[in-house]
């Protein structure tokens, strides 16, 4: 027999039940543009049915079945790969910008122009190795070479510096994402195991293994226990509830490096970190090491050929540029600064003799002869490096266009299948508020059912 | 697939980035006039500038260098000319003096005229290229001939770099060279004329006639020399024009080009902002009651 009660019941839970609906939809809508946000949807189901006499059920309302999170892991991992290989490339980009500044080429105000000029002025002294004032403009122009080659040194060792910072942040940060995601990791197993949802807490943990995965390139598992791992080639950053701090640390080499504490083998970074570190090497540190190659070759040729000549004053042996410690540190020797005895002591001279002019020509030919770093002549080598960092910003740039796109490409597909649509919600909002108002009608009906058992039955004859 | 409003938003941006990118690479090449800006724009491109903005500047360079080498060649030749009618002057001179018919102060009078040419070839020995003695090698600051005997220079020659790869020329002859010979003839031949030597004379002539031919030769040296100097002048002025002409091609902006995309980009930018205002503001809200 079925309860006359069991439509008022059956209201009751259809109240309830879209109650809850409604509520969702309001979580989704406020939640829309959320960061990490995973659009949530409850799952309805007609609840058991109820006997109602020999071989015969009556259903008895709805119920709230599920509330599930949208979401696909295969993109979750997708997205992680390719953003932190963009991540990757524009820490390198970033820093292939400020090294093209450095260089200044090509322009009138790079190290090429200021080594012509340089050049030009050698030719003119071998014109008029007597005349004061073309000392001064070999004098002036080396200075500014000098000048501009360590500016540009000075500025790479800043910006390696910079990098080295900001990489120390980044590791700071990276490990306290590692312990926030071991605590959220916590949470969500103990809340499972005492069988609450754990949406939004999924949403806020994998926010930050997103923001890991794009720092360091590393990859995440989940477990059958709901909680993550994350790791990098093999290396574990967080496992379950346990994190593990990384730190910055140096090679053999004097290069940068990151490791896991207490683990001697160094981590394959990639992400923004990996980049910062590629940036590093590759770019700021390779730059300066040719840089100093370039200074060094520039320093021996021309003192060498320098000191085999002599000056307006007969004087010889002398050192036209010194540096102490790398390109930063290249500057003209105190004896060839020194006023006008200075400009004397130019050595234009291959013999004690005024009008000789052998030795600023030999100095001039340094552009053709000078060895740097494998190559003949500094114009070869420095072409070589400036092509170097080009075809590294290059191929930078390019990588950096594409994965912009790829990720969008990405984030978009993910975006459809847990972003948030506001008009589906409205449709949602006005669908449950329609439901709502049925089952409200369906208590009023069932109550003025009840009313009429209760109230007007068996006043017969009253 | 499902559209929501984050990949509205997302796209709307990216397209409006990029374009947005496309307007400001464009309205720098027009600023700066420059095609490339920096390295990575154009790798090739910018090795190939640099290479060929370095080739300019050493044309310049050669050419300058090549114009003052001209100047001293041009300076010698005026003097070695100044030396070579001077001793065909002497040549007659002698050859006059060393006719029987004339008599002792005849010869000296000759003799008067012939240490006038020894004094105007004396002059052009020592002839100054702006600060410089032209011919007293790498002391230049020296004057070659204080007397015709005593050559004070020495044998340094002085080289111009004219063309890459150690192309070189020497501007200058040292001054014994070219005028030692000239200058013992005529002290010779004036001594004699004035000592009334007629054999002496005879052997004078023969001392005169040869260091014109010496001194014939060496203007050949010179305008030989010269020559290779046009050549060279020519050949670089010829490369600098060719050089000029790619390089404007790789560095420099086509303007009208330029102008051209920037306003189609201006339009497609436009168009992005445009659309991303129209969508943007839509939804289903502003039909429902």
């Amino acid at each position: 027999m079925v309860s006359s009660m069991i439509l008022l019941e059956t209201a009751r839970r259809a109240l309830s039940v879209n109650q809850r609906a409604l509520d969702t939809v309001g979580h989704n809508m406020a939640n829309a543009s959320t960061p990490g946000y995973s659009r949530q949807e409850v799952i309805l189901t007609a609840s058991e049915p109820t006997k109602a006499g020999v071989g015969l059920l009556v259903g008895t309302g709805v119920k709230l079945a599920d509330i599930r999170r949208h979401f696909d892991a295969f993109l979750d991992a997708q997205l992680r790969a390719h953003s932190s290989q963009l991540a990757f490339n524009l820490s390198m980009q970033d820093a292939l910008q400020q090294v093209e500044i450095f260089l200044g080429e090509p322009s009138e105000a790079g190290v090429m122009s200021s080594l012509e000029r340089f050049w030009v002025a050698l030719n003119d002294l071998a014109q008029h190795p007597e005349s004061m004032a073309t000392r001064a403009l070999v004098r002036e122009s080396a200075g500014t070479a000098a000048t501009i080659i360590s500016r540009a040194a000075l500025d790479l060792r800043a910006l390696r510096q910079d990098i080295e910072e900001t990489l120390r942040a980044r590791v700071a940060e990276v490990n306290g994402l590692a312990k926030e995601i071991a605590e959220f990791n916590y949470q969500i197993t103990s809340s499972r195991a005492r069988g609450h949802s754990t949406n939004d807490l999924e949403d806020k943990r994998d926010l930050l293994v997103d923001r890991l995965a794009e720092l360091t390139g590393a990859r995440a598992t989940v477990g059958p226990q709901g909680d993550v791992r994350v790791s990098l080639s093999g290396i574990a950053l967080v496992d379950s509830h346990a994190s593990h701090p990384i730190s910055l640390a140096r090679d053999t080499g004097g290069d940068l490096r990151v490791a896991r504490e207490g683990m001697e083998a160094f981590l394959q970074l990639g992400g923004a970190m990996g980049g910062l570190l590629r940036a590093d090497q590759d770019l700021a540190g390779r730059t300066l090491r040719a840089l100093d190659t370039l200074a060094a070759g520039i320093v021996d040729g021309f003192n060498r050929v320098h000191a085999a000549g002599y000056g307006l004053d007969g004087s010889t042996g002398t050192a036209f540029f010194v540096m102490a410690g790398g390109a930063a540190t290249l500057r003209l020797s105190d004896v060839v600064m020194d006023g006008e005895t200075g400009l004397r002591a130019i050595a234009a001279a291959s013999t004690p003799v005024t009008g000789d002019s052998e030795n600023a020509r030999r100095l001039a030919g340094l552009k053709e002869n000078l060895p740097v770093g494998g190559f003949t002549g500094w114009d070869e080598y420095w072409r070589n490096v400036v092509a170097g960092v080009g075809v590294t910003g290059a191929e930078v740039n390019r990588s950096a266009m594409v994965g912009r796109l790829l990720v969008k490409e990405i984030e978009n597909r993910r975006d459809s299948v847990r972003g948030v649509s506001l008009d589906e919600e409205v449709t949602n909002l006005v669908r449950f508020q329609h439901a709502y108002a049925a089952a409200a009608r369906l208590a009023t009906a069932a109550d003025e059912l009840l009313d009429v058992i209760i109230n007007r039955l068996g006043l017969v004859g009253r | 697939m499902r559209v929501t409003s984050n990949i509205l938003a997302r796209n709307l941006l990216h397209n409006i980035e990029s374009k947005a990118v496309r307007v400001m690479t464009l309205q720098d090449q027009l600023a700066s006039g420059r095609r490339i800006q920096r390295p990575s724009q154009d790798p090739s491109g910018t090795v190939s500038a640099m290479r060929l903005g370095t080739a300019l500047v050493e044309i310049d360079q050669y050419l300058k260098n090549l114009t003052d080498a001209r100047g001293w060649l041009d300076a010698a030749e005026h003097a070695l000319f100044g030396t070579i009618n001077a001793l065909h002057r002497a040549s007659e001179l002698a050859v006059q003096g060393a006719t029987g018919s004339l008599t002792a102060s005849d010869r000296q009078a000759l003799a008067v005229e012939v240490d006038q040419l020894l004094l105007a070839v004396m002059d052009l020995a020592n002839t100054r290229h702006g600060d410089n003695y032209l011919f007293s090698g790498h002391r230049t600051d020296i004057k070659p001939f204080p007397s015709p005997e005593s050559y004070q220079g020495d044998q340094g020659a002085i080289l111009r770099d004219v063309g890459p790869g150690a192309v070189m020329l020497q501007v200058n002859i040292s001054g014994d060279r070219a005028f030692g010979a000239s200058l013992a003839a005529l002290a010779g031949l004036a001594e004699r004329l004035r000592t009334n030597d007629t054999v002496g004379i005879q052997e004078s002539l023969g001392h005169v006639q040869a260091a014109l031919d010496s001194t014939l030769a060496r203007l050949a040296d010179v305008g030989g020399r010269m020559q290779r100097a046009e050549f060279l002048e020519t050949r670089l002025h010829e490369v600098k024009t060719g050089v000029a002409a790619v390089r404007t091609n790789m560095v420099d902006v086509d303007m009208a080009e330029v102008l051209v995309h920037l306003r189609a980009q201006e339009a497609a930018y436009q168009a992005a902002l445009g659309a991303g205002a129209r969508f943007l503001s839509l939804s289903l809200l502003d039909y429902l009651r």
